[in-house]
């Protein structure tokens, strides 16, 4: 009987862009995806803006690849649209997030070493 | 009369509910009500930040995003429908390997020896590769992978047949004689076969009754010839009997496979005239009609 191998945080890397940030709003709290969109554009100071498209694309990926999965938690009933989803990071996710970042501030911290930045080396 | 902001709204939902139609329908189905309610939230942020610009910039962001997740959309769709297939699958018999694979190394090994055009080897070598790569290394493919090798499996009998028709025929034997050493070899791999996977609840395995008995009934009144070309017609269903336990009805795929070699010659050589390419590399693809 063959046995399926599940992936490690490292093995999802390196992340796109767009599921990168998701995640990385998602960390603050859950949010449906007009917030999740909004809070990436803030985020990036407007530099990434998800179509709803990429947006439920990439939410549809991650669902999948179980790095996020949708709440039923309601942040506020009175404000809430009952017809929206609300999504939040699931261990895994946190453990891929973190991951990421590790990977980013090493490649940051050797593009910072090296001449072309100013660096010594 | 001036149009209303809501007018403008509900017209503008009703084109993106169309534009969602360019997504696979299980996305629709699951994501369209999400990515209208989001379309709508973006457009009524476009109304607040006033001006003609802010909507035009909008649609010029949805329709770029349109184009790309619905791509994406799609190469994964089919990404996932090519994973659940080959997952159905279950690996081959290493016997149904042999099985297929053999006549194509018989032939490639006859044509060799007969000093053969570097056409030929070439041909051979790359069809024996890809046989080796489909079905030795993953040993498990495409039903659709089915209907090229019931072509080169009908193509290969068919060569190696005419070869030893040939091969008979300067021995001075008589007409007849040829083909009944041809036919009942044949006949005994077909009733083999037929026997060993027999499959009462199988259509495929009726239709195979149905026209060996046809033809065992018939062939006091017709010549060894016929036989030999009933023999002929009846071994692709018979191959077909183990691969229908693997793959269904999907087998009709290896048998109409295997069949369109000889419906090619008939239908470019209707008088059989393929005559002239006798001992060419186009004796590949030459049928029984040659001899």
């Amino acid at each position: 009987m063959s046995a399926t191998v599940k992936p490690g945080p490292k093995d999802v890397l390196p992340l796109t862009p767009a599921v990168f940030h998701i995640l990385l709003v998602l960390a603050e709290g859950t949010k449906h995806g007009y917030a999740i969109m909004k809070a990436v554009e803030t985020l990036t100071d407007r530099q990434l803006q998800l179509g709803p498209g990429t947006l439920y694309g990439s939410i549809k990926r991650m669902l999948t690849d179980g790095l996020i999965e949708e709440s039923e938690e309601r942040p506020d009933p009175y404000l809430d649209d009952e017809r929206r989803r609300y999504y939040r990071l699931t261990p895994f996710g946190q453990q891929v997030l973190r991951a990421e970042v590790e990977r980013l501030s090493h490649l940051i911290r050797f593009a910072q070493s090296t001449r072309l930045l100013g660096g010594t080396t | 009369m001036a149009e209303r902001p809501d007018d403008r709204l509900r017209q503008a939902i009703a084109v993106y509910r169309v534009l969602l139609l360019a997504y696979p329908a299980s996305h629709r189905r699951e994501y369209g009500p999400l990515m209208l309610q989001l379309f709508r939230d973006l457009w009524r942020d476009a109304c607040r930040r006033s001006g003609s610009g802010s909507l035009l910039k909008l649609w010029v962001r949805v329709l770029i995003d349109l184009v790309v997740s619905a791509s994406a959309a799609h190469w994964q769709a089919a990404k996932e429908k090519l994973m659940a297939v080959a997952h159905q699958i279950t690996p081959m018999p290493w016997r149904n390997v042999l099985l297929i694979v053999a006549p194509g190394v018989v032939f490639g090994l006859v044509k060799m020896q007969a000093a053969a055009g570097w056409l030929t080897i070439v041909t051979f070598v790359g069809v024996a590769a890809l046989a080796f790569v489909a079905l030795v290394v993953q040993k498990r493919f495409s039903a659709r992978v089915l209907l090229v090798l019931g072509m080169l499996l009908s193509a290969s009998l068919l060569t190696i047949g005419f070869l030893i028709v040939e091969e008979l025929s300067s021995l001075r034997i008589a007409r007849e004689t040829r083909h009944l050493l041809v036919s009942l070899p044949l006949w005994v791999a077909v009733v083999a076969l037929g026997w060993k996977h027999r499959r009462p609840q199988s259509m495929l395995y009726w239709a195979f009754v149905l026209g060996a008995v046809t033809a065992v009934v018939l062939a006091p009144l017709t010549t060894l010839s016929t036989l030999s070309i009933a023999g002929l017609v009846l071994l692709p269903i018979a191959l077909g009997l183990p691969l229908s336990r693997q793959y269904g009805t999907r087998t009709l795929l290896f048998i109409v496979g295997s069949y369109s070699p000889g419906w090619a010659t008939w239908i470019t050589f209707p008088d059989r005239g393929c005559r002239p390419y006798r001992g060419s590399q186009y004796t590949l693809f030459c049928s029984s009609g040659c001899s």
